[in-house]
Parts: C-alpha cells; structure tokens; sequence
C-alpha cells in the first residue's frame, strides 16, 4: 500500500469529517513504514448512534486501536495528531530519519508520536473491510499524551508537545447540520485536559450535549456538564500556549528548544 | 522623520489595478490537489474549523498588469539595496533606530562585511508584499532575510494550471533560485543550512536540494556553522577537506546569535569570500523600521509613491491610532501585527503602551483600503506576495482575506496569467 493510499483510507473523500484529518504525521510516512504488519484490534461493541459524535482522548497508538475498534461499530476515526515527529534528512540522500535511528539528533523527543504513525498504518486494513458509510459519525482520535509529562523540556530536545482549540473542531451548526446532538468523551482519566476542556466548553455553549465514556468497558456514557476552570488555572493556560508550546510555521507542533540566552 | 509619500484616499482618479478570479475548481480536483500538497509539500495547515483555506479560485492578472507588478518589485528590490548600502555606511546609529539586534549590529559594522556588499548584489530574494488600492498597486512590506512561501508559489500554480487551459503559469521562484545558484558557476559544493528541528525550514531547503538535484549542482546540507571551515589560503571547507563555493543561510541570524561563539557564526556572518545567499545585511530591510530609513534618503522613489506612511509609534497622535497598524519590527509570520482600529479598548491600550515603551522594536503605519475581488464566497481582498530574485521578479504567493488584514485564516491561491490579450 502507498502513503497515498492509506491516506485516503483515513480522509476518504466521502466522509464530511474528512477535512478535519490532521496530515502531519501521514506525510512523515516513508516506504519502509509501510510494510507492517497487520495489527489485532480488541474488540468494543458499541451501538451505531447518528445523533452521536465522539472524541477519543487515549495515549499514544491506543487511541488509533480504539478509533479502528469504533470504526468495525460504524464510526469514521477521525486523526488529529498535531506533533511532527523528530525527523531529518541523512546528508546527501533524500533519505528521511527519526531521531530514534539517528544519532545525530541533538537531543530527546518530548511527545513520542512514532508509535501512532505505526498504529496508522498497521490498522490502515481493518478500516477498509469496515466499508464505513458516508454518513457514519465522527470519532475524533487525540493523543492523550500531547501536552507531554514535564513543563520544561531540556535545551536541544525536539519540543513537540501541543495542544488542540476549538478550531481544530467542527463548529456546533457543523455538527447539528449533520443530526448530531451529543459529544461522547472517551478517555481513561477522570480528569479532562484543558485543552479538550475549552473545546468542549465551547460545543456545549453552541448547544451540544456531553457524556463520558470509559474506553472498552460496557457502553454506557455518562451525562456530564463541562465547567469552565477556575480563572487562575485559564490564565496559566493560556501563558502556557503563549511561552510553553511551539508551534512552527506550517500550523503544526515541534521544534528544537534553544539553548538559554540567560 | 515624518513625511506622507502616499494618501490613497486623495487620489482624485480611481486606477484599480486589474484583478479577478478564475472559474472555480470542482472538489474532486481541489481535494486531490490538497492531498499532494499535504502528503508531498509540507503544506498542513489547510483546514480551519470549518473552512478549507486552499481557494478554489486562481488569482488571475492580466499579462499588462503582472508586468506593470514586476516593475514596481523590480524597482523595490535596486532601491532596497542601494538604500541598504547607504545605512550600512552610516554605521551603528542608523541600524540602532531600524531596531536590528545588537549582535548583528556588531557584525555589519565590522570592515570585512562592508567589503561584503558589492559581492551580495548578486545573491539576493525578497518577497515584496502588493495590496490593489484604489490609486494601483501597494506594498506593505518586503521579506528580505530568509523569506518563506517559495513550495507554495511554486506547486500552486503548477498544480492548478492543468484545470486552466487559457491561463498560464507566471514564473516560478524555486526556478529562478536554481538559475540564480547555478549562475554562481559553482565549483565546489552548495552548503544549505537550517537549524535543527526546524522542520518547516528543513522542508523549505529539500525543496532547495532537490532543484539542485534537477541541475546536478553539488551540495551538501548542514545544520550548524561548526560544520564549515574558513582560512586564508582554502577559503570556506567542510570537515572533509571539500571546497565550499556557495551557502544558503535558512537559518534566522537572530538564532545564528545565539549560539556559542566557537561555532563560528561570526566567520559565515562576516565573510565576503564566497556567495551567502541571504547575507547578513538583509537583516536590515527584513526591519518593519526599514521605511524611516527611505523617508529621509533622496532617493526611494518607487518605495515613496507605493507604501502607506510610517511612522514611529512616538510620533502618532493619540486621537488618531484607529487609522494605524502596529507591526513589531522582526514578526516573521504577522503575529504581531495589529490594527489598532480593530482592537477593544484595552487591547489597544495595552498594545500601544508596550509599543512606546520600546519604540525601537515597532513602527506604526497608515491603514489603507484594499480594493477586494467578487469571488464564489463574496468579497475577498488579496495580497500578492511577489518574489524578486537576483533583481527579477519571479512568480507570486497568493493570500485572499476576508477581511482587510492579512493573517492566517485567509484563504491561499495560485497567482495565473491571462496572456490572450498580448498575444
């Protein structure tokens, strides 16, 4: 299979939620990822609901393993992973390496991504037999991981922690146009990042209703109402985006962290 | 410092500028546009919220008036540079008020980098920033030091002209950089540089590389200038003992300054022993300050009669902001660029404070009205970002707001050319 034509599985163009497909990481994809192999996904019975659209808050290639599981249900996994991995070019070849195989790389990857670019390709299959419909709801896979584990990285590390906001969403008219009324979150921790927070601060506002949901446990979401944080912990949010994140050029996340100019 | 070159709004004959947008694309052709672009061009940030910011319309000029902006750019480019040897001469009070970085002050006051300038005449891109007015063309701006938009406007008119078989491509930057560097008559190596992790320049100087791949120029890519090597008798080395005969600095000085001493940023900075492309003196026009220095030079006609006024933000009536915008003098992408007629109060306020407490880091310059274009969603207002490479202009970067200011959500096209009329 080619990088093209797993991306065009993942953002076929019949689904309406295709657009919001994050390209980053399909486009790092080079020959030799391509020829993995077939990974099992655990199954999760979960009823077919077109008022319902869903976001997957799991780390690292989980989310993907819970997205295909979703799909076999009737639900388009949507990727929106937002971090490049550390690449570069060996010199003098058109050769593209990941900091893991490249010793001359000056530092660590905050947020590995790697393993969801794997995840990516080895359930590329599985999603195809799905035959998904083009009318299958949404379900919006995150890296639970992106905002990474430490709030200082190193100098010389590849600082590629990012965040998600609410324009890396449908609107809620979007949404409601298409008949969907609910956000089910699926995550692990009972805590919502505030990233995510904001996001669905912002679809409850525009009228959406929300639920939570454990992931492969019996479907059973939970009515919940999102409330907007304490206003120490919005500023320290958004102080951190302002100094803490980087975001480069192309809309995307991940750069060297400079050495200190102190 | 004051003067007003420039009044859109007293201009007695409307002359707008010839401007329309072709027939839009289908879907299927965008969408499989989109996925080349994504998947081979770095090109990701296409979608927001629920808007796809890659247009469906070319921009079309007619041959006239694409010649008529080549002109102008053409004209910009000779006076930026003659300009910037005159304040290079002029020494540290002149780059002291264009707000240039201390360490890069340090450098081009030094005699090796004004022994420099002649040699960098011939390595020079900038893109210069064209707005239709009602007077004609207008430039907000000139991107001088490592200037960026060379794969868009390169592939997107490429990727678009198969659907527009009465329109053709305009000239296209990446080509005539390649003629540029092969013009060099390069007999060692072609060093390109980026920092590391960089990734979007990293992706700017493969496309770089594999132009000169096509011509089968030499070259070799680093990512510190520890890797190159100076003397008196070999001139510029790599490690390997191989001759260096031309580099390509994608790399910001100002990141260049901060490494440490021993990497020896100064020698590339400094050196006039062999072709920089993009030399250290680009730090100079690359200033959103870079007008205060043509107000007071006799000479600059062509930036007198096509760039809004400017001002330091000291010299701005109090009563008269909302018909400013505020730019920090080294913002890169216009995040920090603010019409202050647009701002809350407290916005402003804020904006206006930080900008003269440190008026060395901003300048202030006059709004003005872009004349929009109808398009298949309403009234769009473009931004024609024209390339000059080595004096000649060569292709465009196309934006489309939908509003007056330029930022990230608007929309991207490719710039075509209507030739019938000529031929």
């Amino acid at each position: 299979m080619t990088k093209d034509q797993i991306y065009e599985i993942w953002r076929p163009a019949t689904s309406p939620w295709s657009r919001w497909v994050k390209p980053v990481l399909f486009s790092f994809l080079r020959e030799e990822d391509l020829k993995l192999a077939r990974r099992s996904v655990p199954e999760w019975r979960v009823p077919g609901a077109p008022d319902i659209a869903i976001i997957v808050d799991l780390p690292g290639a989980d989310g993907v393993t819970v997205g295909v599981a979703l799909a076999r249900e009737g639900y388009r996994p949507v990727p929106v992973y937002n971090a490049c991995p550390f690449a570069t070019y060996l010199p003098d070849t058109s050769l593209m390496v990941f900091a893991a195989e490249a010793q001359q790389l000056p530092g660590p990857v905050v947020v590995n991504v790697l393993p969801i670019m794997a995840a990516l390709c080895e359930t590329v299959q599985e999603l195809q037999d799905a035959k998904l419909d083009a009318s299958a709801s949404p379900a919006f896979l995150l890296d639970s991981n992106r905002r990474g584990q430490i709030l200082v990285p190193d100098p010389g590390s590849f600082d590629n922690r990012s965040f998600i906001t609410p324009t890396d969403f449908p609107s809620p008219d979007l949404f409601r146009q298409h008949g969907i009324y609910q956000i089910v979150l699926v995550q692990t921790e009972s805590k919502i990042q505030i990233d995510l927070l904001q996001v669905l601060l912002t679809l409850q506002r525009g009228g959406m209703m929300m639920a939570r949901q454990a992931p492969r446990e019996p479907w059973a979401p939970t009515p919940i109402t999102v409330r907007r944080p304490p206003i120490v912990v919005d500023a320290w949010e958004w102080l951190r985006r302002k100094l803490g994140f980087r975001r480069n050029a192309f809309g995307s996340f991940g750069e060297i962290v400079p050495p200190s100019t102190g | 410092m004051r003067i007003t070159p420039f009044d859109d709004k007293e201009t007695e004959r409307a002359t707008y500028p010839d401007v329309r947008l072709a027939a839009p694309l289908g879907l299927p052709e965008l969408r499989k546009i989109e996925q080349i672009l994504h998947l081979y061009h770095s090109k990701w940030d296409t979608q927001v919220r629920d808007v796809n910011v890659l247009f469906e319309q070319p921009l079309v000029l007619p041959l006239r008036e694409w010649q008529k902006l080549c002109n102008i750019a053409e004209q910009l480019a000779a006076e930026t540079i003659a300009l910037e040897s005159i304040i290079l001469g002029e020494r540290s009070g002149a780059l002291s008020s264009l707000g240039v970085p201390a360490g890069a002050r340090e450098v081009l006051g030094s005699d090796t980098q004004s022994r420099s300038v002649v040699n960098v005449r011939r390595t020079r891109n900038m893109r210069f920033d064209f707005h239709p007015i009602k007077s004609g063309w207008c430039v907000s701006e000139v991107n001088s030091d490592v200037p960026g938009g060379w794969s868009e406007s390169t592939f997107f008119p490429l990727l678009y002209k198969p659907y527009y078989n009465d329109l053709d491509c305009p000239p296209l930057p990446l080509q005539a950089w390649g003629d540029a560097v092969q013009a060099l008559a390069p007999s060692g190596k072609v060093i390109l540089m980026s920092a590391p992790g960089y990734l979007e320049d990293e992706q700017v100087v493969r496309t770089f590389v594999t132009e000169l791949q096509r011509r089968r120029i030499p070259n070799r890519m680093i990512k510190t200038p520890a890797a190159l090597h100076w003397s008196d008798h070999h001139g510029c080395t790599l490690s390997t003992g191989e001759r260096v005969s031309v580099i390509v600095r994608f790399y910001q000085i100002e990141w260049l300054l901060a490494l440490p001493e021993r990497t020896g940023w100064r020698a590339l900075l400094q050196t006039s022993a062999l072709p920089v492309i993009n030399p250290t003196i680009s730090v100079l026009s690359e200033s959103k300050r870079f007008p205060l220095a043509f107000y007071e030079s006799r000479n600059c006609p062509t930036w007198k009669s096509h760039m809004p006024e400017c001002r330091d933000p000291r010299e701005v009536d109090q009563a008269d902001w909302d018909h400013w915008v505020l730019k920090a003098c080294y913002s890169n992408t216009g995040d920090r660029t603010y019409l202050c007629g647009s701002l809350t109060k407290k916005e402003k306020q804020r904006v206006i404070r930080e900008a003269q407490r440190n008026p060395l880091m901003w300048i202030a310059q006059k709004r003005f009205e872009t004349r929009p274009v109808r398009s298949c969603r309403g009234l769009l207002y473009p931004c024609v970002g024209v390339f000059v490479v080595n004096g000649r202009a060569a292709g465009a970067y196309v934006r489309l707001s939908v509003g007056q200011v330029t930022d990230g959500s608007a929309f991207e096209a490719p710039l075509l050319i209507d030739s019938r009329s000529l031929k």
